[in-house]
């Protein structure tokens, strides 16, 4: 909001203004992200004695992520928070109940396209097959877009909600008290089906995922500018909540897609099964058409899945595709082709992220509330901060951060198992049958050859599948022994999981949209709730629920327990916190799985997933999730026995 | 525009007395009233393991401001109610004080004396402590602590704090303005009248606000009704806090000059760069959210200097229902300290601009000001 006579400063002292300006931005975001960059260095270079691959272009990415968490939210607080409070202090006043409704549809129909998490639920789908998931392998291709719009509808109808809920003042609580429990009861439902047991995790994960970094503050600032209008007595909590029910209801939306598609798909088994005239037209539905089914035979047959004989016996037309698809997806574009394309994807990303909710809260404003934008020039400089925040967030958190996590997360199994090391391969020459010897051990007898090591001969073990007889040359891969292995196995698994908790809680420092919510939390308690004191709490729950998701996949512990537990704490809790207390706890539940976390998870979820033969890495997410509203509450629930103590103590002074 | 010499209470309470003060704000169908959130600050006594390494660490407490106008011949009774009410004699519980004030509006607020009168218990022993001030202090967003610490550790006040946005220089700067913060810290200081000028020097010290763009400080004279005076929580060892004790002597001596250590002569910004101003006025706006940014713009165009503005949220408690666009009860608040001589052309710039009449709905109140510290070039 400029005045109207202008102020004349000289070039060089506006120059030290940005100077400072950007000194302190930076400087804020370096900090956050500092934590998480030192850690999964020294885990790799000084724990898991892996080098770290291509430096300066992790530097680079680094670098592009602290000036894009930079840039991001400075244009979240310039732009797209005052634009949402805006709408939502202009909304309730000149427009009914109808129209509002309408907007808040939009807004989370917008909402959900804009920040599309599907891409990020196939990275974790993984190695999801048709046969061994056929409900989840549906959902995540053909399918996506009946998730997609699922999500949609679970957002716009919790926008609604959660917007009608401050202009009728309608308490937080019983939605809570009414959702987690049908939600954890439906996962215990789904545990019971082979085929829906695979689509409870990505559903619990859709819920965490769909709020993006974008989406959350918004919501967050529409929510604050509706409840001030109303002015309820619970000032404090004014606002929060429809991040809550941006995450729950998701779920629930994906939960009843998943029970409306399983009459229609094959139930889990072998490839044969799954590909056998008895099944065909239900497989069919899930491949999308006969073409695509044969297709997804002749991978099948590539990768060893099925017999040859099998696919031409069950897709005789379409015979000639085995064996043929392999070597069609070549990779002919180059180092900078690559790079530009990835520049040019995050650019994309950035401009749909943000542009398509701005014009729609502009629009509202402009021509539905016949409202004025004020200090346009600030809003539209907030805008394009959030766009090349995203831009640049985006492109450095692939090359940075996520880069980082991969080489750490797939590093992370030589914790506690021994590892094939083909980096380190060794080509022998010379090998001949005479060479071979045999040692007999507790599992019987096994092949060795002798090798020239550094101090003298080695015998290491000899696999045939690796031998050329005729050239005589032998493929000698080194196994490693797992680095907690003198201590035992369970060591090696406790080093993982205190890896991923500490990971946990170092990314979540730095997830921008927990920082917006901290920010907020802190103006609505006027302090008294300190946005470290946010941030600590939901790190640290974040990093218990990582450890935990990651005992799920390790130990193969059954989502609706790993799920309904800390619900259950975390519904005993909601029951003694006051309501603020209650909507920023579940609220940050919402916030924490961000764009930093996220990447990251996955990264280190196909690392161990990988290792422990699980087809995805779901739950964890949601794990990582539901920990934080334990956390929040807890801290909450201290404060607020310390508080009515010392109130209790002043009443008990008597009148002075 | 009517102009209307009211009384101004102002009550600040801990958040979970809230429904208590509206209750009484009910009884007494006061028209409405603005709410600003806020907190106090006080150390509360914490032991370590085994009883050792006890320690005072800083406690804030969730806390409610209130501000409603009462007719001058019936404040004694309005404040006393609200103070009984939430029992804010008890020290740790709140503090509230009133002050004249005289209120520009579209239409002259209409009261229900019968309803505050009656609901006023007879026969109470209570009456205003002379001779108290509130010193207000805007500072930047994380300068406030600092500055609450050290009040705290002299005994004076238990400080009362609030956030806002500020409004000055920065907005005569084009798109430049966002290099500069626009957090503020707004904290109150209710302390008796000799101690005016010990907490200013200690705030201009502290704060730096003898240093360009770091704050701002001024104080005004109040009829102060209950004082929180527990600057200390923590286990008592006596039938009562020294905080009681206190604060019955306050109450029988009618004043806190009682407590006066020293001559006050002397101990104000000696030696500081920060520039006093006297002969000023306050010119409070209160309208419609997001409008009074516009009539700040006006007011420093008509030769204000800048302002602080607050969130606030009004309530009815007369019974009157609004409906339609009188729903909203989101409000905007500032404080613009200005020369006593340059307040009627303010009032005329923001009336130009419809600060009482169409969606702004506002009202402005003029009241005097003892003394301003701030820098000066």
């Amino acid at each position: 909001m400029p005045s109207s006579t202008v102020v004349k400063i000289p070039f060089k002292r506006k120059l030290a203004m940005i100077g400072a300006w950007g000194r302190s931005r930076l400087g804020a975001q370096a900090r956050a992200v500092a934590f998480v960059v030192v850690y999964l260095v020294l885990a790799q270079t000084l724990l898991l004695k892996e080098p770290i691959h291509d430096p300066l272009s992790v530097v680079v990415g680094i670098a592009a992520t602290i000036a894009g968490l930079a840039f991001f939210l400075e244009g979240l607080f310039l732009g797209v928070m005052p634009l949402g409070e805006r709408c939502g202090i202009r909304l309730p006043g000149r427009v009914g109940p109808l129209v509002i409704a309408g907007f808040s549809l939009v807004l989370g129909v917008t909402a959900t396209l804009a920040e599309p998490a599907i891409g990020i639920l196939k990275l974790q789908g993984g190695s999801a097959r048709p046969w061994s998931t056929p409900l989840l392998y549906l959902l995540l291709n053909r399918g996506s877009v009946w998730l997609v719009a699922a999500v949609a509808v679970g957002v716009s109808l919790a926008v609604t909600l959660g917007v009608f809920r401050f202009l009728y003042r309608w308490p937080l609580k019983p939605f809570i008290y009414a959702l987690i429990p049908l939600l954890v009861a439906v996962t215990f439902f789904f545990d019971a089906d082979p085929n829906l047991r695979a689509v409870a995790g990505l559903a619990w994960d859709t819920g965490g995922v769909t709020t993006g970094p974008v989406t959350v503050p918004l919501v967050i600032a529409l929510g604050i500018g509706v409840s001030r209008i109303v002015g309820s007595r619970s000032d404090a909590s004014g606002g929060l909540g429809v991040v809550t029910l941006a995450s729950a209801l998701p779920v629930a939306a994906v939960f009843a897609l998943a029970a409306a598609l399983v009459p229609s798909v094959p139930a889990p088994g072998s490839p044969a099964a799954f590909f056998s005239k008895a099944e065909r037209e239900r497989a069919v539905f899930v491949a999308g058409s006969e073409e695509a089914l044969a297709e997804l035979a002749s991978g099948a047959v590539a990768s060893s899945s099925l017999a040859a004989s099998d696919f031409v016996a069950l897709f005789p037309d379409y015979y000639q595709l085995a064996g043929t698809s392999a070597g069609d997806a070549s990779d002919g574009g180059t180092a900078s082709g690559g790079l530009r394309a990835r520049l040019g994807d995050s650019a994309l990303s950035a401009l749909k992220a943000v542009l398509p909710l701005a014009f729609v809260l502009i629009v509202t404003l402009v021509f539905l509330l016949k409202d004025r934008l004020v200090g346009i020039d600030e809003l539209v400089l907030g805008l394009v901060f959030a766009v090349l925040g995203m831009f640049l967030f985006n492109f450095g958190m692939e090359k940075g951060l996520t880069a980082l996590g991969t080489q750490a997360g797939s590093s992370l199994p030589r914790a506690y198992e021994r590892t094939e090391r083909p980096d380190r391969a060794l080509l022998l020459s010379g090998v001949t049958e005479a060479d071979v010897v045999k040692a007999v051990g507790p599992d019987g007898p096994a092949e060795y050859i002798w090798m020239d090591g550094t101090n003298g001969p080695v015998a290491v073990p000899f696999d045939r599948a690796l031998w050329d007889e005729a050239s005589g040359t032998y493929r000698y891969v080194p196994v490693e022994r797992a680095v907690f292995d003198r201590w035992g196995e369970n060591a090696g698994f406790a080093a993982a999981l205190l890896f991923v908790f500490i990971l946990g809680f170092g990314a979540t420092l730095a997830e921008p949209s927990l920082s917006a919510l901290g920010t907020t939390v802190e103006d609505l308690t006027t302090g008294t709730y300190k946005k470290s004191t946010l941030v600590g709490m939901v790190a640290i729950g974040v990093g218990l629920g990582l450890a935990f998701g990651f005992a799920s996949i390790l130990f193969a512990l059954p989502l609706s327990w790993v799920l309904g537990v800390p619900y259950a704490l975390a519904l005993v809790l909601t029951a003694f916190a006051p309501e603020d207390f209650a909507a920023i706890a579940w609220d940050s539940a919402g916030v924490t799985t961000g764009p930093i976390t996220v990447p990251l998870v996955i990264a280190t979820g196909l690392g161990i997933g990988g290792h422990a033969g699980v087809a995805s890495s779901f739950g964890v997410v949601a794990a990582a999730s539901v920990f934080p509203v334990v956390a929040v509450l807890g801290s909450g629930l201290w404060r607020t026995v310390q508080a009515r103590s010392a109130l209790a103590a002043m009443s008990q002074g008597g009148r002075s | 525009m009517i102009r209307s010499a009211l009384s101004k209470i102002t009550c600040a309470v801990d958040s979970r007395l809230s429904a208590i003060i509206d209750e009484a704000l009910s009884d007494m169908a006061i028209p409405e009233a603005f709410i600003q959130r806020a907190k106090q600050v006080s150390f509360i006594e914490r032991s370590g393991p085994f009883g050792l390494a006890a320690r005072a660490a800083l406690s804030e407490s969730r806390a409610e401001l209130y501000r409603f106008y009462v007719p001058a011949g019936l404040e004694s009774a309005a404040a006393r109610r609200v103070a009984e009410a939430a029992d804010l004699y008890l020290p740790g519980r709140g503090t509230l004080f009133a002050e004249d004030v005289e209120v520009l509006s579209a239409e002259a607020p209409a009261y229900d004396e019968s309803a505050i009168s009656s609901a006023c218990e007879e026969g109470s022993c209570s009456r205003p402590l002379e001779h108290y001030s509130v010193l207000c202090c805007i500072v930047q967003r994380g300068m406030g602590e600092d500055l609450a610490r050290t009040v705290l550790e002299m005994g004076l006040c238990v400080p009362i704090v609030s956030f806002g946005e500020g409004m000055g220089l920065r907005n005569k700067l084009g798109l430049l303005r966002i290099t500069i913060p626009v957090d503020k810290e707004i904290l109150y200081f209710v302390v008796p009248e000799r101690d005016t000028a010990l907490v200013e020097g200690v705030a201009v010290h502290k704060a730096r606000l003898d240093k360009p763009g770091q704050g701002f400080i001024y104080r005004y004279q109040v009829r102060a009704y209950a004082v929180n005076l527990r600057v200390r929580a923590g286990k008592r060892s006596h039938a009562a806090s020294m905080e009681q004790v206190i604060s019955v002597l306050d109450e029988l001596r009618g004043s806190s000059d009682w407590r006066r250590l020293e001559p006050v002569k002397g101990r104000a910004t000696k030696g500081k760069a920060g520039s006093a101003a006297s002969n000023l006025a306050c010119l409070s706006i209160l309208a419609e959210e997001g409008s009074v940014g516009g009539f700040v713009r006006a007011a420093m165009d008509a030769g204000a200097g800048g302002a602080t503005l607050v969130p606030l949220t009004r309530r009815r408690y007369d019974g009157f229902v609004e409906a339609g666009a009188d729903l909203s009860s989101a409000r905007e608040g500032c404080d613009l300290i200005i020369r006593t001589d340059l307040v009627e052309a303010v009032l005329g710039a923001v009336g130009r601009l419809g600060l009482f009449e169409g969606d702004a709905r506002g009202q402005a109140e003029i009241s005097a000001v003892g003394h301003a510290v701030t820098y000066s070039a």
